[in-house]
């Protein structure tokens, strides 16, 4: 295949996942100037290796390489904040389900008030996913933000089925968990 | 199915995970147990909560112009230069002419072939074992949704499962140079493939029938839609489900 040929090619098939990298970068390593560095890394060693791409899944083959490249990355420039393990005690929450949750998407009345509140909650629940150790973070953007399939996501972590289900399961039980406590704290 | 099991496996029904028979199990249970509804659709909050256009990060427009930029540069080879210059070596107009037509001759006909190829190959793939469908769902109401946000387009989806053509799911594929909805049925033990797409004109075509492989391969486009069957079923048969197709919609 000439190189014009692959260049096109990969205009098509993985250009269109640059915002779903861009977003699995910006959760994996929390700030924008860091996660733009990591796009452009991952966007590059992808096309230097498209030529051996013969999938059809140009996306989840992309977001392998962001992940990995991330990873690398914090494995290097691990803060004191990645250290620290996530504090359960901080987030128990008596009802298993989250009633905090019902809050931020209910069927909220559309007033000044209200508006307050769903901005309030969302920056609860954007707090909460940051703050969750990556592995969990990581399987709870690929599910729920980029809606992946758990056949794409171990795909992507390079992880067995079985632990990509536990991690989520327990990932949505601290959010909701988070939440809960939230609205009892404030 | 009790409540432990519920809960362990709730995650997956609601990610849309569970093979059929689990799903129709859970799905009683749920319908029978408050604890375990609650359950679910505390899963499904937080689900839409999580869809917050807000926590989804947009790249700055800049990143993916510089992106391209630097892709470009990567991709300056002597070989391309060559083939640019080659064509501006004088020729009679004659010559150029002929070269002309036999070369588009050969692209207009060239990727016909190769579409078919590319069904085949495609059909080949998905019966591998678990790669039929991402979404292994019969019903059309949770297949149907799943491809919003996957795809630029809607996927009509039906069912023919009164006829004896049952949905087995869904999936992303990759066919034609882009991304298209493949949906999977069943016929008796045959597995069907159905690849849709939008098409570049609104207009209806004749349908095109050809075998290659031992496939039956049928092609039409439909009210906007781009659409490729291909199954080992036998042609009385087949033909059967291409009517359904085209008179469902």
């Amino acid at each position: 295949m000439s190189e014009k040929d692959n260049l096109a090619r990969f205009e098509d098939m993985v250009m269109p996942h640059m915002q779903a990298a861009y977003n699995l970068a910006r959760w994996l390593v929390r700030n924008d100037h860091d996660a733009e560095d990591m796009v452009q890394e991952s966007s590059l060693r992808a096309f230097r290796f498209f030529d051996s791409f013969r999938g059809v899944d140009a996306r989840a083959w992309l977001l392998t390489i962001v992940r990995n490249t991330c990873y690398t990355w914090l494995r290097q420039n691990r803060t004191h904040k990645d250290m620290l393990s996530f504090d359960d005690a901080l987030y128990h929450s008596d009802t298993e389900d989250g009633a905090g949750v019902a809050r931020i998407s209910g069927a909220a009345a559309d007033n000044p008030e209200s508006r307050l509140l769903q901005h309030a909650d969302r920056r609860l629940l954007q707090q909460a996913l940051e703050e969750l150790p990556v592995e969990f973070r990581e399987v709870i953007v690929l599910r729920e933000l980029e809606g992946l399939s758990y056949k794409q996501i171990t795909a992507i972590t390079q992880v067995p089925l079985g632990t990509v289900m536990s991690r989520l399961a327990r990932a949505r039980k601290r959010l909701q968990g988070c939440l809960a406590a939230g609205e009892t704290r404030t | 199915m009790n409540c432990t099991e519920a809960r362990h496996l709730v995650h997956a029904y609601h990610d849309a995970e569970l093979g059929l028979n689990q799903t129709l199990e859970i799905e009683q249970h749920l319908a029978a147990c408050p604890g375990c509804s609650a359950a679910y659709d505390s899963l499904r909050t937080l689900q839409s909560a999580l869809r917050d256009d807000a926590l989804y990060f947009k790249a700055p427009t800049a990143l993916q112009r510089r992106i391209r930029t630097a892709l470009h540069k990567q991709d300056q080879a002597p070989a391309e230069w060559f083939v640019r210059t080659w064509w501006q070596i004088p020729a009679s107009m004659a010559l150029a002419s002929v070269l002309t037509l036999t070369l588009t001759v050969l692209l207009v006909r060239a990727p016909e072939a190769d579409l078919t190829d590319e069904v085949v190959a495609s059909h080949v793939r998905s019966l591998q074992y678990d790669h039929l469908t991402d979404v292994p769902s019969s019903n059309l109401h949770q297949v149907k949704p799943w491809f919003n946000g996957k795809l630029d387009y809607s996927p009509p989806v039906q069912d023919f499962a009164e006829q004896g053509f049952t949905l087995q799911g869904g999936r992303l594929d990759y066919f034609a140079k882009r991304q298209v909805a493949a949906l999977a049925y069943r016929h008796k033990e045959h597995p069907i493939n159905v690849l849709l797409w939008p098409a570049e004109k609104a207009a209806q075509t004749h349908t095109e029938r050809l075998t290659r492989d031992g496939y039956h391969v049928v092609h039409w486009v439909q009210q906007g839609m781009n659409y490729w069957v291909i199954s080992e079923l036998n042609t009385d048969d087949l033909q059967r489900f291409i009517a359904l197709l085209q008179g469902a919609s």
